[in-house]
């Protein structure tokens, strides 16, 4: 039983809300994954400039730094993050949908999301990838 | 897995509650204080998050009932009275009455639906009551239950198969979209309406279906002028979207939300579970399909950072493996229409009918239109498909800069030919002498128009740079709550595809400023008698050498008393310059860096990026931005590009450790040579070349920069002036580059000695020799 | 002149106003085999729309307009391809 088995996919949970987090957390572990969780924008930024994930999971709404920012900023020049990355809502309004496409996240899901249609995703999104595409 | 997040929940309910209870106290002696405020509702909001986790309805509607009323006191909407705080305690005190029921038994009490309820509707009368005309809350309260659970039947007219590729869309994004049903009556042409008019009318369409009756009789027996026909339409435009295009005929037309539940219902024969057993491989289909369509709107929104785009690349690519596609990688460095393009792709072979969100793809579809008209080619006059038939040569970019290259080195090689003659003539060829030089003028003239067919190829239309903007403004206007309609005029205008490819980022952001700060509310605008909806022209014009680019809004214009004290409160310019400007000079201001109108930086034109990285961006292509406001009546932002970028080719070199560029027009060639082959006449270094003598002036010396070592050998650039060859010493060549040449501006406005500059490829700013005055300094230090 | 009808095909240019919905469907009427051109046509009344499906005219030139191109050329294309209802004596059918 290692806990930092080299072959299992990483992924950073990051929600304010505790029970929320541990019920994403404990849906990517039961499928595999070693999972880490931060519970604001702040610690999820700094976990993520020093881990090298293979996906986030990300609540929207957060006090302080909120997905968004912290996506926004994960994607930026700087950073230039491109692991996958889903963002989780209680809104199920466009606006909101099309905030997080346009920050960079890559699927937007409303809470709550079915344990199965996240493992799959969660799945689909860490595969191997078919053809390596660099980018610069 | 059940139990220890129930136990999770409970705890984190303890949590909360005691938040809420000392927050809700405090903020009745307190009602100011808004970080109180933002902390309680903060713990509604994540109250409501997590109960959703479970199987307990109650206690999410009431807190969402409680979160509503505190996000209305939070953006100051509602000042909170003892009444709420009242509503507000009584709500978190049944909850914290329900928790150790939930704990026990997993769900709430019997009596927590009827007990939820009257807090809830007591919370909502409060918001409802005293919030009065405020939209933003209103809106939120009603746009959570109004998706009707059960689908009208018309809906299925629009194609099983359509709705079918739908729903992952729907079901991954949980997004909604809108389908209206219009069925004109008889007369209506009678009163002057055209129904189908309307329906072009409706913004952001996804299905059309026009259905005429099955008894459509032949013509012969028609009636023009009774209306038949019937239209159904799915849009993702808002529900108020399409009442508005419809308020004429209101009872002509119905439109429904339709979301994944309602259609999934609607299309299994409304059985509530999922279809049974085959249902399985259909669902992880439907999933797939749906992060391919996510990964389009990642591309399509707005402006994707690198890092986005390749992890929707990576995204793509997986969930394409997935669904089992021959995939292909983009190409490399491909920007984010072509990798949009890409994601177009793989979701069409996907076969989900999710429509690209802008129409405007007029290659692809010139290109169906030829096949289609190649069919039935009876007796239609051959010039009416001279257009749609006008064949396309696709070509790599790479191939084409080659030839760019083989023309600046052909211009080298045309440049020597005068000298070859004078070197003829001195030695008595004459006539040789003569004909080299009309030989010359020849081959100049030729490769000129070489440089400027190969110019051509590289012309892109405007469209592509406006391509972006449908799109961004539906979504923006949409956000902002305001009515704009977006114009386009000389699409078709072309410019040099590095015009055009540069054009498009700065065009998004005025699009963006326009919208945020030029365009006012509707109601505004029907205060200051303008209509509700603004207009948005972007237009293109050709004007000579270059490219007219007008960014127009009939917005309020830019307010010069409020850029005048911005200016001064951010100390851009000083108060006694202020007073001496104009208002035209003042409104130039908006471009100075630092400068934001925006009171806070809005998430719409916000990030930092302003209207100096507009100019800036415009003047590193060679360009100017020019404002032209009517205050209260628009903006229009006019933007003059040259039709090719002002390409020079430069020869790149080193002297006194600096690298510069000499305009290779300029250069006859380049020598390398021991120093013993340089001799002195008249107490000055030459070079002898093919027995002429070639006056030799260090570089460095010029320019008063450090002089280099002297090595063995001697680098000459020779290049011609108006007194014949000049040899410039210098340390190093290097190789030819094609450079942008900007004028002098800003500290170096002015400098004599250099032409101009350029940014390198590696980022770097060459300062650009002239020729010119070198000599003259050569001259001057004789 | 927004229409020119020709021996066998109408050329709509600009915006089809319900006034010319008229002389078309007259046109359509005595026209076997009619085409029309769209490409410079930007709108398209209702009633003419109408008349143009009836007759199940062909489309020669699709309409450079994108909306009548996405949603209005497809349509009239379908229709084209089904039978009339009632088959004019001399005109339906006819080798292409």
């Amino acid at each position: 039983m290692s806990d930092q088995d080299t072959s299992r996919p990483r992924a950073l949970v990051v929600d304010d809300a505790p029970t929320v987090r541990l019920y994403h957390g404990e849906i990517l572990r039961s499928a595999g994954f070693d999972v880490d969780e931060a519970g604001n924008g702040f610690e999820a930024l700094e976990l993520a400039l020093a881990t090298a994930y293979d996906l986030l999971v990300v609540d929207v709404n957060m006090p302080q730094m909120d997905g968004y920012e912290l996506l926004t900023r994960l994607r930026s020049d700087e950073v230039a993050l491109t692991c996958p990355v889903v963002t989780i809502s209680t809104e199920a309004d466009e606006p909101d949908a099309d905030n997080a496409y346009r920050a960079g996240a890559n699927l937007y899901l409303v809470k709550p999301v079915a344990p199965d249609l996240l493992e799959h995703v969660a799945g689909v999104l860490t595969s191997s990838l078919p053809a390596p595409w660099s980018a610069s | 897995m059940t139990n220890p997040l129930l136990a999770q929940f409970v705890a984190e309910a303890a949590d909360l509650l005691a938040e809420v209870d000392e927050g809700l106290l405090r903020l009745e002696r307190d009602p100011a204080d808004v970080d109180l405020v933002n902390a309680v509702f903060r713990a509604a909001h994540t109250f409501k998050g997590s109960s959703g986790l479970f199987d307990l309805p109650e206690l999410t509607r009431l807190t969402h009932a409680a979160e509503d009323l505190l996000d209305a006191v939070r953006s100051g909407a509602l000042p909170l009275d003892a009444e709420m705080v009242d509503g507000l305690l009584a709500a978190f005190d049944a909850v914290r009455a329900w928790i150790p029921v939930i704990e026990a038994t997993g769900s709430a009490p019997a009596s927590a639906a009827a007990t939820g309820e009257a807090i809830a509707r007591r919370l909502r009368t409060a918001l409802g009551d005293d919030a009065g005309g405020s939209s933003p809350v209103t809106v939120t309260v009603a746009a959570t239950p109004v998706a009707p659970t059960v689908l009208a039947p018309w809906v299925l007219d629009l194609g099983e198969e359509t709705l079918r590729g739908l729903l992952p869309w729907l079901e991954a994004t949980g997004a909604s979209i809108r389908a209206l049903d219009y069925r004109p009556d008889d007369g209506c042409f009678f009163r002057g309406e055209d129904p189908l008019h309307l329906v072009r009318q409706v913004p952001a369409l996804e299905v059309l279906e026009v259905r005429a009756p099955d008894d459509l009789p032949a013509v012969t027996e028609f009636d023009e002028y009774e209306s038949v026909l019937r239209f159904t339409a799915l849009t993702r435009a808002a529900m108020q979207e399409v009442q508005y295009v419809f308020r004429y005929v209101p009872n002509q037309v119905e439109v429904v939300e339709v979301t994944a539940a309602a259609l999934a219902r609607l299309l299994d024969g409304g059985d509530e579970a999922e279809a049974p057993t085959e249902a399985e491989a259909p669902e992880e289909h439907r999933v797939l399909v749906g992060l391919l369509a996510a990964q389009r709107r990642v591309l399509a929104a707005g402006v994707p950072t690198p890092a986005s785009v390749t992890a929707a690349v990576r995204v793509a690519l997986r969930a394409a493996s997935a669904l089992g596609l021959s995939v292909t990688s983009p190409a490399e460095g491909a920007g984010p229409e072509a990798v949009l393009a890409w994601v177009d792709a793989l979701v069409a072979a996907a076969g989900s009918p999710v429509v690209p969100a802008q129409r405007t793809a007029p290659v692809d579809e010139q290109d169906a239109g030829a096949e289609r008209s190649a069919d039935g080619p009876v007796g239609e006059p051959a010039t009416e498909d001279a257009t749609a038939g006008s064949r396309i040569l696709k070509i790599e970019q790479s191939k084409v800069d080659r030839l760019l290259d083989l023309v600046g080195e052909l211009v080298v090689a045309k440049n020597s030919l005068p000298f070859v003659a004078a070197a003829a003539e001195e030695e008595g060829h004459r006539v040789l002498a003569r004909r080299i030089k009309d030989e010359y003028a020849v081959v100049s003239r030729v490769s000129e128009e070489l440089q400027q067919a190969v110019m051509d190829v590289r012309m892109l239309p405007v469209s592509t740079a406006f391509a972006r903007a449908p799109r961004l403004v539906r979504d923006l206007s949409r956000k902002l709550g305001k009515r704009v309609r977006l114009v386009q005029e000389g699409e078709e205008t072309a410019a040099d595809k590095d015009v055009i490819e540069m054009l498009a980022e700065p065009l998004v952001h005025l699009v963006r400023n326009s919208l945020d700060h030029g365009i006012e509310p509707p109601e505004e605008r029907v205060a200051a008698g303008k209509p509700e909806e603004a207009t948005l022209l972007l237009r293109a014009v050709p004007d000579g050498d270059a490219v007219l680019v007008e960014v127009a809004d009939d917005g309020r214009g830019i307010d010069v008393e409020r850029v005048r004290r911005k200016a001064y409160e951010r100390g851009i310019v000083e108060e006694s310059a202020l007073e001496s400007m104009s208002d035209a000079q003042i409104a130039e201001l908006i471009f100075a860096p630092g400068f934001s109108t925006a009171d806070q930086v809005s998430d719409v034109s916000g990030r930092g990026v302003g209207m100096d990285a507009v100019r800036s961006a415009i003047e590193r292509l060679g360009g100017t931005v020019t404002t032209d406001s009517r205050p209260g009546q628009g903006l229009t932002i006019r933007l003059r590009l040259p039709l090719t970028m002002a390409v020079s080719r430069v020869l790149l070199i080193t002297a006194g450790g600096q690298r510069f560029g000499v305009p290779i027009d300029d250069v006859v060639e380049t020598v390398r040579t021991p120093w013993s082959s340089v001799t002195r006449v008249a107490g000055r270094e030459v070079l002898v070349l093919r027995d002429e003598i070639v006056p030799l002036a260090p570089l460095a010396g010029l320019l008063d920069l450090p002089a280099a070592d002297r090595g063995d050998e001697v680098s000459v650039l020779v290049v011609r002036t108006a007194t014949g060859p000049l040899g410039v010493v210098v340390d190093r060549f290097h190789q030819n580059t094609d450079v942008i040449l900007k004028p002098l501006d800003g500290l170096l406005a002015g400098t004599p000695g250099y032409c101009g500059t350029a940014l390198l490829g590696d980022g770097l700013v060459l300062l650009v020799l002239d020729v010119k005055e070198l000599n003259n300094r050569a001259a001057a230090a004789r | 002149m927004p229409l020119q009808l020709g021996s066998r095909t109408a050329v709509l240019e600009g915006t089809v106003t319900v006034e010319e919905a008229e002389p078309l469907a007259a046109w359509l009427r005595q026209t076997a085999g009619p085409r029309v051109n769209l490409r410079d046509c930007s709108h398209l009344h209702t009633a003419a729309l109408q008349a143009l499906l009836a007759a199940r005219v062909k489309v020669s030139v699709l309409p450079a307009d994108a909306f009548l191109r996405a949603w209005v050329a497809p349509l009239l294309e379908r229709f084209a391809a089904t039978p009339d209802q009632k088959p004019l004596a001399n005109s339906s059918k006819e080798a292409s």
